[in-house]
């Protein structure tokens, strides 16, 4: 929140907005209460319709994930842990106590009792076990696979009571059950076949959880709707339904949501003066996880050479005006990214983990001590080849191509030809997932709410999509999976990140925090960002 | 007329089995893959397995018969995006569209030969220049254009009318809450079409004025209006008759992208987030039964001729 937006809601008016709300440090607000004029705290109103945009159609399957997907399952299903709204840190949801063996290779979840499936059937520690087989199946090829990997077996020991033995210590279990890990029922679904095309027929046709919401009626592309559910465990929420409506374009979010058709939107700092006049709506900033950065692709057959020298990555780091990307860009609202994990996290963040602070002639000169030297055209060359590569974002991103532009005429200004091109998005991915043809990208990564983050850095780790290869960062990785102790964990960590700070493998570049626009009829929303405010849906009530 | 009939079921089918192949090339021609393969958690050793599982890692011709074989045994597949099979998807979703698009039909027709009528009984007086500068405008502008600028004067302006959707979500149904929904899409659709019409309208009517059947109409006395309406209008009918078979597929083509500037829940968005999300069998399925309605409304415009106008004979 350093820089003071040019166009958008200033800090006061932010205030304003939300009457006796205060900034925290990540820039995340207080709750917003009442107006004055009904200073008693109304109490929670029972009924009435919640209102919010998806932007593709909904296939009810938690093992294949998707944005628009696991919006709807939060209202539906319940995870064993679930991530607090303040500080996601992992909290009690269907197990209410678990411990871990003296080892560290045996956790044991005690159930909560009395809780039933929505038609009725009670759920037990054997939904647990075949929940979890069924993610960790290759077969299945579920999103949550790499998380599982660790896991031995699964046993249900009791009605109430599952254990979960590992292969060795794991000690982000926790943290990586609260990530998606929805129950689900085996009464519904145990004896069939599932990949990652094929869904049970009757299951996504009429989802059966034990969450908060029922299923109510699903308009393939138009809407999907939950309504609530009476035995729910924690009490009827007090919402009658919630309606998660198909809105392709962001745009269209916005106007809706001014129109009061929809009840929240999701607005980019470009739409942010859209919004100024709407006097129905508080502007709420969160933190969230989430980074950007440039990717390197260390295996580019002509580039990746350059890429794996550590030197060559700082170089580009000093080169990129961070601060400038998050004031032009993101209208200060973003923070500085020293690596994966943002300053909201507030457990992992690390505070002081090297910054590159913009300096283009140190740039210059450390890439001069490289052996890279100007050509007559003021490329930089090095053995008589060209510093000049094309990096990639994908299209219809504003935000992305705008840092992609900074980014592109920076590393000009030090003699770096990299020339930017949009690529549609499903393109985009092919390429950078699957086929690799990339030598750089500027993109972003949402990661779950945990310090191991080894898929992701590790040598051949499942999501490391940079190639990226070092064995000191790979056995800290691995060592902080037999640390169970908090503070040791902590200590751990911070020197992993230093590191990792250190090594840029990519150069990260800034953390967005995200915007909400909120009816003020909304009461109860939680003060997180939605993905993680979706799992509170319960306590979420509208004013008549 | 038998033959007739026959040749011309023989021509469709393989005009239909043209589009299709057309279309398949096309879409898998587009860079990138499927969106259901593209979940961020997956590695791209998952997502190989994946497209493996689809059967996407075989060659083109091979996917394609495979899916012209399904076809031949009334099969059209599995979306990818909604998991639900394509027929199903399509059934529920038609509906929505022919309300959109009858009621664009209409608006076209009635206010189109209207204004064009008026406009060749009044030729070159103001009205006639007027209505022949509304049309023309309204055949020049962008349908998205047209439904955005609606949207801001009568969604967020005046707040006079709902901005998208065919009925309010969490509300009990009603016919005024449908209604309203309805105007602005049906506006947008309309004007296009309607333009067209009016200058169809209006040429053919001038046309059947100054015919010489009329010239004989009127010596043997017949009053000014009853030589409009009897003799005049039902000539003048042939032409747009054909104006409307030709606005079907121009409605059909429209209506994707007003259904998706208005969040419309017909074929039309469906096609257009289909084609997003490269859901493959979604957009095969669709284009066939559009296709299919395009079609079938030029076969039957033709045999329409046949009943209008004693003049026309099969060749």
């Amino acid at each position: 929140m350093s820089a003071r937006p040019r166009r958008g809601l200033s800090r006061r008016e932010l205030l304003r907005l939300v009457p006796g709300a205060a900034l925290g440090a990540t820039g995340a607000l207080r709750p917003a209460t009442p107006p004055a004029a009904s200073a008693a705290a109304a109490a929670p109103r029972r009924g009435g319709t919640f209102k919010i945009p998806i932007t593709a159609n909904v296939t009810p399957w938690p093992p294949i994930g998707l944005i628009q997907n696991l919006m709807v399952n939060k209202s539906m299903f319940n995870g064993l842990v679930r991530y607090s709204p303040v500080d996601w840190t992992p909290q009690p949801d269907l197990a209410e106590t678990w411990e871990i063996s003296k080892d560290g290779l045996a956790w044991t979840f005690h159930l909560r009792k009395g809780v039933v499936w929505h038609d009725g059937r009670p759920f037990t520690a054997d939904d647990v076990k075949f929940s979890l087989d069924l993610y960790a199946d290759p077969k299945v090829n579920s999103i949550l696979q790499g998380n599982l990997e660790p896991v031995a077996g699964i046993e249900a020991v009791n009605p109430t009571t599952v254990k979960v033995v590992t292969k060795q210590p794991y000690s982000s279990l926790i943290e990586l059950l609260c990530y998606l890990t929805f129950m689900m029922p085996k009464h519904l679904l145990a004896g069939q076949e599932f990949s990652r095309t094929k869904f049970p027929d009757a299951f996504i046709r009429h989802p059966v959880g034990t969450g908060p919401f029922k299923f109510g009626e699903h308009i393939v592309g138009d809407h999907f709707t939950v309504v609530a559910n009476d035995h729910y465990h924690e009490g009827r929420p007090y919402l009658d339904s919630v309606i998660y409506k198909v809105v392709r374009d962001l745009n269209s979010t916005v106007v809706q949501v001014k129109t009061g058709e929809l009840d929240i939107a999701f607005p980019t700092v470009a739409q942010l003066p859209a919004l100024e006049s709407a006097s129905n709506l508080y502007i709420i900033e969160r933190g969230l996880m989430d980074y950007r950065f440039l990717g390197l692709n260390h295996t580019d057959p002509k580039f990746g050479k350059w890429f794996r020298d550590k030197r060559v990555r700082q170089a580009l780091a000093y080169a990129i005006n961070a601060k400038g990307i998050i004031g032009q860009v993101a209208k200060g609202r973003a923070d500085r990214s020293n690596g994966p994990l943002p300053p909201a996290l507030k457990a992992w963040f690390v505070k002081g983990a090297p910054v590159f602070e913009y300096d283009p002639d140190k740039a210059k000169r450390m890439l001069g001590e490289v052996g890279f030297k100007p050509g007559p055209d003021g490329v930089l060359a090095k053995d008589g080849e060209k510093f000049s590569f094309a990096f990639f974002s994908d299209q219809g991103q504003p935000e992305r191509e705008q840092t992609s532009l900074i980014v592109q005429q920076n590393l000009k200004d030090i003699g770096v030809d990299a020339q930017f091109q949009t690529l549609e998005f499903n393109n985009f991915m092919q390429r950078e997932r699957v086929t690799k043809e990339f030598s750089a990208v500027c993109f972003y990564y949402v990661t779950p709410a945990t310090p191991d983050l080894h898929s992701y850095w590790q040598t051949g780790g499942s999501t490391n999509e940079w190639s990226y290869s070092n064995p000191e960062v790979d056995r800290m990785f691995r060592d902080g999976l037999s640390i169970f102790d908090p503070e040791k964990r902590r200590e751990h960590y911070r020197k992993l990140y230093t590191l990792l700070a250190e090594e840029q493998p990519v150069v990260y570049i800034y953390h967005p925090h995200e915007l909400q626009a909120v009816s003020k009829k909304v009461r109860g929303w939680a003060r997180t960002d939605y993905r993680d405010a979706l799992l509170y849906l319960n306590q979420v009530w509208v004013e008549a | 007329m038998q033959r007739y009939v026959i040749t011309r079921i023989g021509h469709s089918i393989v005009l239909l089995v043209f589009v299709s192949i057309l279309t398949f090339v096309l879409i898998h021609a587009a860079p990138g893959g499927p969106a259901i393969l593209l979940a961020p958690e997956m590695s791209g050793e998952q997502i190989k397995q994946a497209a493996r599982s689809l059967g996407l890692d075989q060659p083109l011709p091979i996917q394609y018969l495979r899916w012209l074989g399904n076809v031949a045994r009334g099969r059209l597949g599995q979306s990818y995006g909604a998991g639900l099979p394509v027929l199903g998807l399509i059934v529920d979703r038609l509906p929505a569209t022919l309300e959109l698009v009858a009621t664009g039909l209409l608006l076209s027709v009635a206010v189109g030969v209207l204004v064009g009528v008026v406009s060749a009984i009044h030729r070159y007086s103001l009205v006639d220049h007027l209505t022949t500068g509304v049309a023309f405008f309204g055949m020049s502008v962008p349908v998205f254009w047209l439904g955005i600028m609606l949207i801001i004067v009568f969604s967020i302006s005046f707040r006079l009318l709902p901005s998208a959707g065919a009925y309010s979500l969490g509300a009990s149904a009603s016919v005024g809450d449908r209604l309203a929904h309805l105007v602005l899409p049906a506006v947008v659709l309309a004007t296009a079409n309607l333009a067209q019409i009016a200058r169809y309208a209006r040429s053919s009517m001038l046309e059947v004025l100054n015919a010489e059947f009329l010239r004989t109409a009127r010596a043997k006395g017949v009053s000014a209006r009853g030589v409009i309406y009897h003799h005049a209008l039902r000539n003048a009918l042939i032409p747009i008759v054909t104006v409307v078979a030709l606005a079907v597929p121009r409605l059909v083509g429209g209506v994707a992208i007003t259904e998706s500037v208005f969040a419309w829940p017909g074929m039309g968005q469906l096609a257009v987030d289909s084609a997003l999300q490269r859901d493959y069998p979604m957009i095969m399925g669709i284009t066939l039964v559009v296709s299919t309605v395009v079609v079938l409304t030029n076969f039957l415009t033709d045999l329409s001729y046949l009943i209008l106008d004693p003049r026309v004979e099969l060749g």
